[in-house]
């Protein structure tokens, strides 16, 4: 433990670091890229509010089915965290000269795991984390709850939501790399993006959001009540569907129900990211070693066609 | 101090590096030359843990590297030849850095640091950020930095690239100093010079074999029958 604090500490250092060396460059660089998210991020408000406003007010689905909207959105902001991650992963735990420096360190490999897990995570997701946000800011306006609900969702709905997604990403890269080494990289990646597809479909299929509009609507608006019991029983278990339904019960003004799944987003994402570290400890280095042979292996080929190229 | 049996490494189909057998003991300065692509560096990061044999053990100090990888790192101070540093970082900050990961005590680092700043006459740029240092001065932080933990094995892969004469000697003197304390030495290098001049026993690898192996004075007498110097040898062996 004294080690990944040691490491996090020099880090953040490095990370502090990078903001300072006042100049006139540097004030107008920070000054621009500050100005260009604040649009972004107001940009993003209006659209989130304006998109509400008009579900709500001008298309009357009521808060249920705005929240099974919200769902739906969640899920595909889930697919690209947990896509992105497996992408920047693989670049951040076996491409950089950091790993290999950290590699020759007598450090667990467990612990190279953790430190570049975060890394990942914190860099590659503070962009969308911002214009979520943004839109939560946007949610929050629209149904008038006080401004410290945004920083609260974050921290306890979002930022939970955020980590199971990239957690299962970095946990879908060692399973890549682990089976590469026995089945090869391109049966691997096949087998995966069917299996992504299918997940895709499957999660289409069951939340069925054209079928839940119609069997909401012979109830709705003469009863305005909490449609769960015409979901499919499966779709209850996406961490999507916790985060929609926190937030519907917050908006309800039912802060236990809420908890309910703010706890269960807590344990999960815990338990994800224990079970990632669990598979670390025996699957990191293995992992790094099938990068290094497939690595060695391109570049033992490349060799050779250049050899052949040259005498042919 | 540094034993490899059976040293294999296999990419596919080809053979990286075919069953090495080297024994070296505290002291010895191990130098390792062969042609670029021969299977210096993948010797060494086999060594180091980064790569796994296909057969073959690496012991340091009586650790498998590969069963034993964090008590066998303890005794390594590895030298690569493109060195990792946090740019944002000074020198002495990367020192304190690398220092910590030893789990080495507060004010023994900071003695250390200084010690080892003083070797090897790095004092008036360490407080510099490291993005500003030339590829000599890089080099020589990161040689700091491996010799922070007293380490019993150092393993050094092209230590001179990139170094102008003075920070060459500078590196020279400290790994030849760092022997003579008892320190095994383990250095791959291009430069036959510098092998000739401070390495106590030679071996030379081709296409993934080692075809010699001796100590200075046996290759002193080869050169002394058939060869002007190691770079006539080398050549002959190589060719």
């Amino acid at each position: 433990m004294n080690v990944i604090v040691h490491i996090l500490k020099f880090k953040l250092l490095t990370f502090i670091k990078l903001q300072d060396g006042i100049t006139i460059k540097s004030i107008l660089k920070n000054l621009s890229a500050s100005l260009v998210y604040i649009l972004f991020a107001i940009g993003i408000f209006f659209f989130a509010k304006n998109v509400i406003t008009y579900l709500v007010q001008d298309v009357k689905i009521g808060m249920f089915l705005l929240h099974r909207f919200i769902f739906v959105v969640l899920f595909i902001f889930f697919m690209t965290v947990n896509i992105g991650n497996i992408v920047v992963s693989y670049s951040t735990f076996f491409k950089t000269l950091e790993v290999a420096f950290l590699l020759a360190k007598p450090i667990s490999f467990a612990k190279i795991f953790l430190i570049k897990f975060l890394d990942n995570f914190f860099y590659s997701s503070t962009t969308l984390l911002l214009m979520v946000t943004a839109a939560l800011a946007g949610y929050t306006s629209y149904l008038g709850l006080p401004w410290y609900f945004v920083p609260f969702a974050v921290m306890f709905l979002i930022l939970p939501f955020m980590f199971i997604a990239g957690t299962l990403g970095s946990i879908t890269l060692l399973v890549i790399m682990r089976f590469a080494a026995t089945f090869g990289i391109k049966k691997v990646l096949i087998t995966l993006a069917s299996v992504y597809a299918s997940a895709i479909i499957l999660f289409y299929t069951f939340s069925s959001p054209v079928e839940l509009v119609t069997r909401v609507f012979e109830y709705f608006p003469n009863i305005n009540n909490y449609f769960g019991f015409l979901e499919s029983p499966a779709i209850k278990l996406l961490p999507n569907h916790w985060v929609a339904d926190a937030l519907y019960w917050i908006s309800a003004g039912k802060l236990i129900a809420a908890g309910w799944y703010i706890y269960l987003l807590i344990l999960v994402s815990i338990a994800f990211f224990l079970f990632a570290l669990f598979l670390a400890k025996k699957w990191f280095y293995k992992s790094w070693l099938v990068f290094l042979n497939l690595s060695g292996e391109l570049s033992v080929k490349k060799k050779k066609n250049y050899k052949n190229g040259f005498f042919f | 101090m540094l034993k490899l049996t059976n040293l294999t490494k296999k990419f596919g189909n080809f053979t990286a590096v075919n069953s090495i057998n080297i024994e070296i003991n505290a002291g010895d300065f191990f130098g390792f030359l062969g042609q670029n692509g021969a299977g210096k560096t993948t010797t060494i990061k086999m060594i180091t843990g980064l790569y796994a044999p296909t057969n073959g053990t690496v012991n340091i100090g009586g650790f498998d590297i590969q069963k034993n990888h964090i008590e066998a790192k303890k005794l390594i101070g590895y030298i690569p030849d493109q060195p990792f540093l946090y740019e944002k970082l000074t020198g002495k900050e990367f020192l304190f850095f690398c220092g910590g990961l030893y789990k080495i005590e507060k004010s023994k680092l900071k003695n250390k640091i200084d010690e080892t700043i003083d070797q090897l006459k790095i004092a008036q740029w360490v407080d510099k950020r490291t993005e500003e240092y030339s590829q000599g001065m890089k080099q020589r932080i990161a040689i700091a930095s491996a010799l922070l933990h007293n380490p019993k094995l150092l393993v050094v892969d092209e230590p001179m690239i990139g170094l102008d004469p003075q920070s060459a000697l500078v590196v020279k003197n400290i790994l030849m100093r760092k022997a003579s304390e008892g320190v095994a030495i383990f250095m791959s290098t291009h430069s036959l010079n510098v092998a000739e001049e401070v390495c106590s026993r030679i071996g030379i690898i081709k296409d993934g074999q080692m075809i010699f192996e001796d100590k200075k004075e046996v290759v002193e007498q080869v050169k002394g029958t058939d060869h002007l110097n190691l770079e006539s040898l080398f050549l002959h062996l190589t060719k």
